[in-house]
């Protein structure tokens, strides 16, 4: 078994060189770490965003905030959680466990991977930038046309939401080219791609996505840019032939893959935490891992549906109608996949399984809304109304931060050592689900009751709101106990919990066979994979999956 | 660089082709999407600029082109050419396709530069060249897309205020066509 640096080495050096190794690192696990380090940050500064609008909306007419900063707190806030929290966490967790879950040393172009991380954090820090130099965009988070344009945004705020999003996207593009070629190319001995864990082969289906759905947008970002500096007209509608609608094609077209980019790795992370804590094998591998191939392809045909309101003809609005209902089915199926899964199962309710578990009933809430606005004549209705906001919600926070917690509880004592502790963890998952139903649930209400997103306050003459938006702001306050109750817990954790030992969960996968934390190279020896849960097989030779796995 | 860069001696692919191909091919599948973006544009475009030049104008001569293009797609014969004297180690045969694969990097760069020059300075082809007119504005592209417009409205006047506070219309040029075919 391989051998960490004994703890002590690392504590008592002086920290200007710890800094310089973690500068100058391309460890995929020290990347990862950072990774997730930098999106909590971003996490914290968009969640103070989010609380001043919920401020400010706690009831009618109030005066906290102005409509300019309003504009930018809700740009900021839809950019930030997007691009710099939920996005960079999942990179981060796969760049710390997937080389480890298929028995890499490292990811297959290190310095790429550490040339990806930084573009993120000066992307993310440039666009952040825009607070100091002027003001920060006010242009909403998918920056419609031609709002964006110079006539309409004469200062220089937009053009830091263009160039901070393309330089942290060509990272995000140098991201998804790594996870491709390690995944392809460096697994074990032995595991064929039909034996990759699931969070890998999701992962390799989410680097696809990746490269695919990223550089048109990094295209119409160049295409806004020369609109707004070198006299070019593509999305200016002062301009005949000029078209706002041809932005919206492009933005969407990266930004529906784009949400399950964030969608599948948290699928993944549910994949592994759900069978581990029910002491069962997934039910159904090869229908999860059909599903996932199935929402890559469907997810790049699906965009319009973000454009029903915009007056497309009537053919494009019932292919994307029945697209989007289309792609709700192998989302179903990974439903039934983790229900069935534990299904007779062995559960532990430990912290890791309560996050997905509210993973599980959130998203499907999500889902389900989701499938009432793939219906045009839904989305005509509630466009641009709470309602939307709500539902995505739903599958972003809901969904996909749940799932997020639930891996990082799951992973974090392989990368600290140390296990989370678990009576903080429960108080963090029960504050955190009451919290976020309580932010978002009303939000579904004052949306069909018309209130319109964006809007930085509404009037005395809507009673019918006031009460929603009360209870909205409140859940906030309690989501911020239960982030403060989080990040307490990490502390407490790494300062005093108790050590988790190399397999604390008995899981059955790679990451598992080697210390916690790992070793710079990972394994002593590169394992030999004989089944999906290889790990399984050494602790249990007289009984291993390899007799009954055939493919 | 930190001195745990990590090498993968020994961790044989799980393909018969290098992680270093599988991770160009990705590469350039970003670049093909990237690219079919902008012709994509260039396609949603064309013809929608009302007044010229147009592309028939400017490239009623398109000799140039075609030689550039026979250039610049023979330097990737060439330079195929000399990856594969260099891995024989044919050093002189390498460095005789090495220098050929320059000499046609440089005669397509000095056949675009002749290119442009013509565009921009006799058929005064720039980024911003192309005038549309306000009538057309009206006719054309409200009558062609009148919610999108009416859309485009209604977020300004949501997002930032009164639409009586919006600026003055401007002129508008626009050689999106151009700008588009020049990238591809």
């Amino acid at each position: 078994m391989a051998i960490a640096e004994p703890e002590s080495a690392i504590v008592s050096r002086p920290l200007p060189s710890i800094l310089h190794e973690w500068v100058t690192t391309v460890d995929h696990k020290k990347l990862g770490i950072m990774y997730i380090i930098a999106a909590f940050i971003f996490l914290v500064i968009g969640g103070i965003e989010a609380a001043l609008m919920r401020w400010q909306l706690i009831r009618p007419a109030e005066e906290i905030l102005s409509p300019d900063t309003f504009n930018q707190l809700f740009t900021m806030h839809g950019t930030t959680m997007i691009f710099f929290v939920v996005m960079p966490l999942l990179i981060g967790m796969a760049n710390y466990v997937v080389p480890l879950m298929i028995g890499a040393r490292d990811m297959a172009f290190p310095r790429l991977n550490a040339f990806s991380f930084w573009l993120y954090l000066f992307g993310a820090i440039f666009t952040y930038y825009s607070f100091i130099a002027g003001g920060a965009p006010s242009i909403g988070w998918f920056a419609y046309a031609p709002l964006t344009e110079k006539a309409f945004s004469r200062d220089s705020s937009t053009d830091y939401w263009i160039l901070g999003l393309l330089i942290s996207g060509i990272g995000t593009v140098g991201g998804g080219v790594n996870f491709i070629a390690t995944i392809l190319c460096l697994r074990a001995p032995g595991m064929k791609l039909s034996k990759v864990p699931l969070f890998v082969w999701i992962i390799l289906w989410t680097a696809f996505l990746i490269v695919v759905a990223f550089p048109p947008f990094t295209a119409a970002q160049i295409m806004l840019l020369f609109d707004r500096h070198l006299g070019s007209h593509f999305f200016d509608t002062q301009s005949p032939g000029a078209s706002a609608l041809f932005w919206q094609h492009l933005f969407w077209f990266f930004g529906h893959p784009e949400v399950y980019i964030l969608a599948l790795p948290a699928f993944g992370m549910i994949s592994e935490v759900i069978p581990v804590f029910s002491r069962k094998v997934i039910f159904g591998y090869e229908s999860v891992a059909m599903a996932t191939a199935g929402i890559g392809f469907i997810s790049l045909g699906v965009w319009a549906h973000h454009m029903f309101s915009v007056g497309m003809s009537r053919p494009l609005d019932i292919y994307f109608s029945g697209a989007t209902f289309l792609i709700a089915v192998p989302t179903g199926i990974k439903m039934f996949n983790w229900l069935a899964t534990m299904y007779g199962g062995k559960i532990i309710l430990k912290t890791p399984m309560l996050f997905a578990l509210g993973f599980l009933s959130m998203f499907l809430i999500g889902g389900l809304t989701g499938i009432m606005l793939a219906a045009q004549p839904v989305t005509e209705a509630v466009t641009d109304s709470y309602f939307v906001v709500a539902h995505f919600h739903y599958v972003a926070f809901g969904g996909i931060l749940f799932a997020i917690m639930a891996g990082f509880y799951y992973w974090f004592p392989k990368m600290t050592g140390k296990i989370l502790n678990e009576s903080l963890g429960v108080w963090n998952f029960w504050f955190l689900l009451v919290g976020f139903n309580l932010t978002f649930g009303p939000m579904h209400i004052s949306g069909i009751l018309g209130m319109p997103r964006r809007v930085y306050t509404y009037h005395m003459f809507r009673p019918e709101w006031e009460i929603w938006n009360l209870l909205s702001t409140l859940g906030v306050l309690v989501q911020a106990i239960a982030f403060a109750i989080f990040f307490w817990n990490i502390y407490v954790s790494l300062r005093w919990g108790e050590p988790a030992g190399d397999d604390p969960w008995d899981a059955w996968t790679l990451e598992w066979a080697t210390t916690s934390p790992p070793p710079v190279y990972n394994f002593e020896t590169v394992p030999e994979v004989k089944s999906r849960r290889p790990l399984w097989d050494l602790k249990h030779p007289d009984d291993p999956d390899w007799k009954f796995e055939h493919f | 660089m930190s001195a745990e860069a990590t090498t993968h001696a020994g961790h044989a692919s799980s393909l018969p082709i290098s992680h270093e191909k599988v991770g160009m091919i990705s590469f350039l599948v970003t670049e093909a999407a990237f690219f079919t973006t902008l012709i994509m544009s260039y396609l949603y475009y064309i013809g929608k600029s009302k007044t010229g030049p147009q592309p028939a104008d400017v490239f009623e001569d398109i000799s140039v082109t075609i030689i550039s293009t026979v250039l610049l797609l023979s330097s990737s014969i060439t330079v195929h050419l000399a990856d594969g004297a260099f891995k024989k180690g044919k050093h002189s045969v390498f460095v005789r396709f090495w220098f050929l694969t320059i000499a046609l990097g440089v005669a397509f760069l000095v056949g675009t530069a002749i290119e442009w020059h013509g565009l921009i300075f006799e058929h005064d082809l720039t980024i911003a060249t192309n005038f549309f007119r306000h009538d057309l504005f009206h006719s054309g592209r409200f009558s062609r897309f009148p919610r999108d417009a009416r859309r485009a409205d209604d977020e300004y006047s949501l997002l930032s205020g009164p639409v009586a506070t919006r600026p003055a219309r401007q002129d508008g040029k626009c050689g999106v066509g151009f700008v588009v075919l020049a990238f591809c």
